[in-house]
C-alpha cells in the first residue's frame, strides 16, 4: 500500500450491527487523493439519487486523507461526506479533533457508516474491534456530556463525534461536534446521524502511520514553522486567531448586520471583535498537530454569565450570532455559542435563522403571538439564546425555525425570499457579497450551498489588490481559490495555514510526495481539483439540483448597502449571471451548469472501477 | 553541560500534540502516538493540557523491582542522567511500569519496556515544542540535588496512595483468583 494511506475503509451497517473492511484500490487513491476527491468518488458509486437524506439509505461517511496524522500542519482535519438535508444534494463538511487520525491508526482511511439502528447506539472502534453499545441513556443529552462520557469510559484518548439534541430531531442546522468545541457545522451532518440513531462514534486505534520520508516532513514543518513565524499575518493570526478577522470585514462593509441590511457594525469593535476577545482570552489552545494555534480559550469574566468557558468564539460566531443580530454584549454571543456546541447545533445557519425571524418581526411579519411571547427585535440577546433552545429541541416557535430559512420564508410568503439569506438552502456565512463581489459567485456555485470554505474571495478583494466591485475576472479568481482550497480538503488539511504561513499548492505537494513518496506536482495537483469539482457537479445534476439553483436572494442582487464602502452600489442580476456564465464556461460545463460531454470524457471516470461495499 | 532535564511549562502548553508525534516518528519510524514517550494528558473541555514523561528519577522505582536487572542509570555523551532499558534483559513482566508513580513506562510490541532516554541528550519533543512548553534545561548542582529530594519525597507519597487506592481492588481482583490456584493442589 501507499505509504501514509491504510488502503482500506471500515463499512459499518447500523441496521444489522455488522461491520466490515473494504479495500480501496491504490489506483483509486493516486487518482482521488483522499478527502473531498475520494469523498466524491464514494458518494458517486455509494449514494443511490433516490436516497432520502434523512433515510437509512443515505450514506454517512467520514474520511481522512493522506496527510491526516502525520505532523503536516493542521492534519487533524476530518471530513463528513453525506448527502445533504439542506439541499438534497453533496454535503461534505470538515473539522478538526483526534477522529481522522485515529481512524488511521486502527487501519482505515474512513468510515462508511449505511442503514438505520432501531434504537440508539452507539459505536465504538479500536484497531479492527467494533462495537454497538445502547445510547438510550445518551439520547436527548449535549454533546459536551456524551463525549466526556466517551472519553471517560472508552479511551481518554480517543476520537469521538457527537450530535446534540439538534442532530437527534434532525435539525438542517444539526452538526457533528468533536473534541468538544470543534463542529462539522454545515448543512445538516447531524442530522443524518440522528436519523440513523448513531449518537456518537468514538475510534482509539494502536497502529502508526507509515511515511515515505520522515526527515524531509520534519523539515518542512520547521521551515514552515520559521515562515509563520516571521510572516506579519501569521503573527496576527497567532496573536488573534479568526476574530481578527471582524477587523478586515467591518471596514470592508461586508460584516453581516442585522440581516445582512448593513455591511457595518460600529459597535462590534472594541466589544466582539479581535480585541473584545482578546481581553477575555485565557490560554492559547491548537488543533492536534498543529504549530499554528489559532484556537483559543476565552472565559466570561463579569456579567450574568461569568465563568462560562469556551474554546472560541471564531469569526464567524461573532458575526452571524453577533453584528447579524445586533448583539455587541460579547458574553451573551460565548453563551450562544456554548449553547450551539452543546446542542449540536451550526452557529452560522443558526444566527442567520433568528436574524431573519427578528427581521420579519420588526417588519410586523411575525408578532409576539407568533414567536410564542418572544421579543425578536434586534439586539435582544435573551431572546435569541432562547430560540437557540426551542430551535435545538423543536419546541413551540422554534420548531418552526428549525426548517431554516428557505422553508420559514416559503410559509410566510410577502416577498421575505428576498432576504432569506441562503443558496441551495444553506445559510449565508459571514462575508455580504454585496461588498466583495466574488463571494457572490462562491455562495452561489460551492456544491453544498452559501459557504465561505471553497473559496475565501476576500483574501484577493480585501487583502489584495482586486476590485472588489467589478465582475471582471471574477469567475476566474474563484475558480483559482476553489481549487487551491479543494486540493487541500483532498489531501485533508485545514485551509488556515495556507493563508496564514502562507502555503502554497508547492509546498503541499512537497508534503504529499514526503509521505507517499510519489512525485505530484502542483499542476498534477491542480488537475485533479478540476476533476474532483467536476464530478461533485454531476453529483449535484444527478440529485436533480441546476443552474436555477446557482442563485442568491434578491437583497444581494438589488438593494445597497447603507454604508461603507459598498453604500450606494448593487450587484444586479445580469452581472451576477455574467460572472456565473464565466464561470461555467472555465469549468467547462454548458450554460446550464452541465459538465460537457468532453470535460466528463478528460477525467475518465468510465474507467474507474466503482467501489462497493 | 551534564545536569540537564526536561522542563515542563504547562502553562505554554497548547494542546497541539506534536511532541508525541516528533517523539514517535523519531524513535519508530512511523507516526504512532500510542508509542511515544511523551503522552499529553488534558482536558479539552476545560481547555488545559500538558506533557507527561519519565523524570529520570535519581533513586528510579523501575530499576528497583526490574526482577531481570534490566534498567539502569547512565548518561548522555554531555553527562546529562538518564534511566535506561536493555531491551536484550528485558523479560516483559511489567514490574517496571506497575512501580512507576508516573506512568512513565510503556510496553510494545506486547512486551518490552520502552521510556523517554532524552534522545541521548537531542529530545526531539523540545525540538518541536513550537510554544515554549517542553524544555531541555541545565540545573546547576544545587537545583538539581533539590530537585531531585523532591522526586523523591513525591515518589514516596505517590507510592502511598497508590498502594492505598490499588490494596483493595488488587484484593478484590486478583486475591479470589490466587486463592483458587492454592485450593488445586490439595484435593
Amino acid at each position: 500500500m501507499l505509504s501514509g494511506y491504510k488502503g482500506a475503509l471500515l463499512h459499518i451497517d447500523l441496521t444489522k450491527k455488522t461491520s466490515k473492511c473494504v479495500p480501496i484500490p491504490e489506483i483509486i487513491l493516486r487518482k482521488y487523493i483522499g478527502g473531498r476527491g475520494l469523498g466524491a468518488k464514494l458518494y458517486w458509486d455509494l449514494i443511490p439519487p433516490e436516497a432520502d437524506p434523512l433515510g437509512p439509505e443515505n450514506v454517512f461517511m467520514v474520511l481522512s486523507g493522506p496527510l491526516s496524522g502525520t505532523m503536516a500542519p493542521c492534519g487533524c482535519k476530518h471530513l463528513i461526506v453525506t448527502k445533504s438535508p439542506a439541499s438534497g444534494g453533496w454535503l461534505e463538511s470538515y473539522s478538526s479533533g483526534l477522529i481522522s487520525s485515529e481512524m488511521k491508526f486502527s487501519g482505515y482511511d474512513g468510515l462508511v457508516i449505511t442503514g438505520k439502528a432501531e434504537k440508539p447506539v452507539y459505536v465504538t472502534i479500536k484497531d479492527d474491534a467494533v462495537g454497538f453499545h445502547d445510547a438510550r441513556h445518551l439520547w436527548g443529552k449535549g454533546a459536551f456530556e456524551v463525549e466526556s462520557y466517551l472519553k471517560t469510559n472508552f479511551h481518554p484518548d480517543c476520537g469521538v463525534i457527537t450530535i446534540g439534541p439538534a442532530g437527534e430531531n434532525l435539525l438542517k442546522c444539526g452538526c457533528v461536534g468533536s473534541e468538544y468545541f470543534r463542529k462539522a457545522g454545515r448543512g445538516g451532518t447531524g442530522a443524518v446521524m440522528g436519523s440513523k440513531n448513531l449518537k456518537s462514534l468514538a475510534v482509539k486505534g494502536s497502529g502508526g502511520i507509515a511515511c515515505a520520508d520522515i526527515i524531509k516532513i520534519h523539515s518542512l514543518i520547521k521551515d514552515n514553522y520559521r515562515d509563520f513565524k516571521e510572516s506579519p499575518v501569521g503573527k496576527a493570526r497567532h496573536r488573534y486567531g479568526t476574530p481578527l478577522t471582524l477587523n478586515i470585514t467591518h471596514p470592508a462593509g461586508m460584516l453581516p448586520t442585522r440581516n445582512f441590511s448593513a455591511g457595518q457594525y460600529e459597535e462590534a469593535i472594541g466589544k466582539i471583535d479581535k480585541d473584545g476577545v482578546a481581553d477575555i482570552t485565557i490560554r492559547q489552545r491548537a488543533c492536534y498537530g498543529c504549530f499554528l494555534s489559532c484556537s483559543r480559550m476565552t472565559q466570561v469574566s463579569e456579567g450574568i454569565f461569568e465563568g462560562l468557558k469556551i474554546e472560541g468564539p471564531e469569526y464567524e460566531t461573532l458575526a452571524m450570532l453577533g453584528s447579524n443580530l445586533a448583539i455587541d454584549y460579547l458574553p451573551a454571543i460565548i453563551k450562544a455559542n456554548y449553547l450551539c456546541d452543546d446542542l449540536g447545533m451550526d452557529t452560522i445557519s443558526a444566527g442567520v435563522i433568528i436574524g431573519f425571524a427578528m427581521e420579519c418581526y420588526e417588519r410586523g411579519i411575525l408578532t409576539k403571538e407568533d414567536t410564542g411571547g418572544l421579543e425578536l427585535s434586534f439586539g435582544n440577546y435573551e431572546a435569541a439564546l432562547e430560540l437557540l433552545k426551542l430551535m435545538a429541541h423543536r419546541e413551540g416557535f422554534g420548531a418552526f425555525c428549525a426548517k431554516g430559512v428557505k422553508e420559514m420564508a416559503r410559509s410566510f410568503g410577502q416577498g421575505t425570499g428576498d432576504f432569506a439569506m441562503h443558496s441551495k438552502g444553506l445559510e449565508f456565512p459571514g462575508y455580504d457579497p454585496r461588498a466583495a463581489w466574488g463571494s457572490a459567485i462562491t455562495y452561489s456555485v460551492t456544491p453544498r450551498g452559501a459557504c465561505h470554505r471553497r473559496a475565501w474571495p476576500p483574501a484577493k478583494e480585501v487583502l489584495g489588490d482586486v476590485n472588489p466591485f467589478t465582475t471582471e475576472g471574477k469567475a476566474e479568481m474563484v475558480i483559482g481559490l476553489m481549487n487551491e482550497n479543494s486540493i487541500m480538503h483532498s489531501l485533508v488539511v485545514c485551509d488556515m495555514p495556507g493563508k496564514f504561513i502562507p502555503l502554497s499548492v508547492d509546498d503541499w505537494a512537497a508534503y504529499l510526495n514526503a509521505v507517499t513518496g510519489l512525485d505530484y506536482s502542483d499542476q498534477d495537483l491542480f488537475d485533479r481539483a478540476e476533476m474532483t469539482e467536476t464530478l461533485i457537479r454531476r453529483i449535484n445534476i444527478r440529485e436533480g439540483l441546476t443552474s436555477k439553483d446557482d442563485t442568491l436572494p434578491v437583497r444581494v442582487f438589488e438593494e445597497s448597502h447603507p454604508g461603507g464602502p459598498s453604500k450606494g452600489k448593487v450587484i444586479g442580476k445580469d452581472n451576477f449571471l455574467k460572472m456565473r456564465a464565466e464561470y461555467y464556461l472555465l469549468r467547462g460545463w454548458d450554460t446550464k451548469g452541465v459538465p460537457t460531454d468532453e470535460t466528463i470524457g478528460k477525467f475518465k471516470f468510465d474507467e474507474d472501477q466503482a467501489v462497493t461495499i | 553541560m551534564g545536569n540537564r532535564v526536561l522542563v515542563i511549562k504547562e502553562e505554554n502548553c497548547t494542546g497541539c500534540r506534536l511532541c508525541e508525534l516528533a517523539c514517535s516518528s523519531s524513535k519508530e519510524g512511523i507516526f504512532i502516538p500510542e508509542r511515544s514517550r511523551v503522552k499529553v494528558i488534558g482536558d479539552a473541555l476545560e481547555g488545559w493540557s500538558q506533557p507527561t514523561v519519565c523524570l529520570q528519577c535519581e533513586d528510579p522505582m523501575c530499576m528497583a523491582v526490574c526482577p531481570a536487572e534490566a534498567i539502569f542509570k547512565t548518561a548522555t555523551e554531555d553527562g546529562d542522567p538518564f534511566v535506561q532499558v536493555d531491551k536484550d534483559k528485558c523479560i516483559g513482566c511489567r514490574r517496571c511500569s506497575t512501580a512507576c508513580p508516573f506512568g512513565a513506562i510503556i510496553f510494545f510490541p506486547k512486551s518490552m519496556a520502552v521510556k523517554c532516554d532524552l534522545c541521548y541528550g537531542a529530545p526531539k519533543c523540545v525540538e518541536f515544542c513550537f510554544y515554549d512548553c517542553l524544555h531541555f534545561l541545565e540545573l546547576s548542582n544545587k537545583a538539581s540535588e533539590k530537585r531531585n529530594k523532591k522526586i523523591s519525597a513525591l515518589t514516596k507519597k505517590a507510592c502511598k496512595e497508590i498502594s492505598d487506592r490499588e490494596l483493595f481492588r488488587r484484593r478484590a481482583i486478583f486475591s479470589p483468583v490466587a486463592s483458587k490456584t492454592s485450593r488445586q493442589g490439595h484435593h
